[in-house]
This record gives structure tokens, sequence and C-alpha cells, in this order.
């Protein structure tokens, strides 16, 4: 699954879409949500393993194995507002997990932001 | 969200153990007995069929009945999931693999019962663990018997 070309995401994140998050999207963006503060707070007290551990979950167990999964059908069939929902979602998740992956894999985020 | 990740992974071991092909898209259904479940499940359904790679996907309520060829698996007292195997798996492997899961089940229900039965259980043990530990008899329980509905299904294949 890619962006479509020329994708720009909303300049407000996801509040003028907020009507037609799916149950996935909310379920994401909660995920995220509790990543950036545990992310945060692991930075802070010095607990690497951590921290790098719970950004491992959210890449491969919440983002990849199940809401790229999710998105799939949203994609194929869904309305615009809901797939417009879904891709910035995705974008956001993806911007703010690479920053947050930024200090401890500086060269390959740095490559793919 | 929780309920259908969780759903989702039953279904995806389900069908590992069985050794199905990922690109087999099995003939899956879901039951559950709460209605706020099922209207859940429902509107998800599309998520759910694309999270465990279902060919089809059949969602029912309490009191309807699983389609025929069809092995249970335990998600919790309100939701069970069916897999239609028929065509699709080993029946042999797969009693071998229900016995064994039988044993662990009599082995921890029958562990639990006798801890219960303790003379100091009521006294010593806070009243939430007393609760966690019946709802842990009830789920074993559960379980089992779904098992036994399992080898029923298997022997009549």
């Amino acid at each position: 699954m890619n962006f479509p070309e020329g994708f720009k995401p909303q300049v407000d994140g996801i509040q003028s879409l907020k009507a037609h998050l799916s149950l996935s999207d909310k379920w994401i963006l909660t995920r995220l949500s509790n990543l950036i503060t545990s992310t945060n707070s692991d930075f802070e007290n010095y607990k690497l393993g951590e921290m790098v551990n719970n950004l491992y979950d959210f890449w491969k167990k919440d983002l990849a194995d199940v809401y790229l999964e999710a998105l799939k059908p949203v994609m194929r069939s869904g309305s615009n507002e809901s797939k417009a929902a879904a891709l910035n979602t995705l974008y956001i998740c993806l911007d703010a997990a690479l920053k947050m992956l930024h200090p401890t894999m500086p060269y390959i985020t740095e490559e793919l932001f | 969200m929780k309920t259908l990740n969780e759903t989702g992974k039953i279904l995806r071991s389900q069908l590992a153990s069985y050794g199905v092909a990922s690109n087999a898209k099995p003939t899956i259904a879901v039951k559950a007995t709460n209605a706020s479940t099922h209207a859940m499940f429902v509107a998800e359904a599309e998520v759910l069929k694309s999270l465990t790679k279902a060919g089809e996907l059949i969602i029912l309520r309490g009191e309807e009945k699983e389609p025929e060829g069809c092995l249970s698996g335990f998600v919790s007292d309100e939701i069970t999931v069916y897999v239609k195997v028929i065509g699709l798996i080993d029946i042999k492997l797969e009693l071998a693999r229900i016995a064994k899961r039988q044993k662990q089940l009599t082995d921890l229900k029958d562990k639990l019962a006798k801890k219960m039965q303790a003379a100091s259980y009521m006294e010593r043990v806070p009243e939430h663990v007393r609760k966690a530990d019946a709802e842990k008899i009830t789920g074993y329980e559960t379980e089992l018997a779904t098992l036994e509905g399992q080898i029923v299904t298997f022997t009549a294949f």
C-alpha cells in the first residue's frame, strides 16, 4: 500500500476528519499517544532498553501486524472521507514513530523521514 | 478493538495450529452471545476478515448454529470462533492436539479446585482473588466442554 501520488497531509492533523475515523484509526492513535508518553518518560529516566522495546512493539505488533491489515478494506472500498482519515492517521503514526525512533536509529530514520 | 484483536489473534493461532496455508482463505465464523459485542463484530467484519485472511466471515448471534464441519476456538465466555476445516486439516493430528489440551486443562482445574477446597482458603485468600479463581474454573469448564464438542465433531467426519 502506498500513499497516493501528491498526497498532502491535513494541516490540522485529523481534526477536520474526526467524524470519519474508524475504530482502528482511533485505536492506533490511542496506542501512539500512550507510546509518546512512555517514550518521553523512558528517555528522561535513561530506560533506553524499555523505550526501544516499546517502539519495536508499536512498529511491528500495532502498526504493521494490525493497523496496516485493518486499513486494507478501507482503502479497497471505503468512502473518500474514511480513506482520507485513514491515510492521515497513518501519516501521523509514521511521522511521530520515526521521530521517536530517531535518537536510537539516527541514520535509517533520517533516510526514511 | 482489544476484543477484535484478541479474536483475530486466537483465529490466527488456531489456523496456524491446523497448519492451514496462508493463501487458503478459509471460512470463519464468530459467535457472540452479547448484543453489543455482536454489533461490534458486524461493524468491523471486514477488518477481522483482513486480520485473519479469511475467504468468508460469518457473524453469528448466541442462538444461531455454526456452519457444518467447523472446529471451534475459545476466546471468552461470550465469544466462540469457528473455522471450517473440511478439506483443510489432518484430523488425526488435531485429535492429538485436543487430547493434550484437555489434559492441560484438567490438571489446571484440579490444581485450582484443590487449592480452593483447602480449609484456610476462605480466611486467608482476599475476595478479589477468590472471585478470579472462580472465574478461572468457569473458563476451564467452558473450554473443556468446547473441546468435548470438537471431539464429537471430528469423530463424525
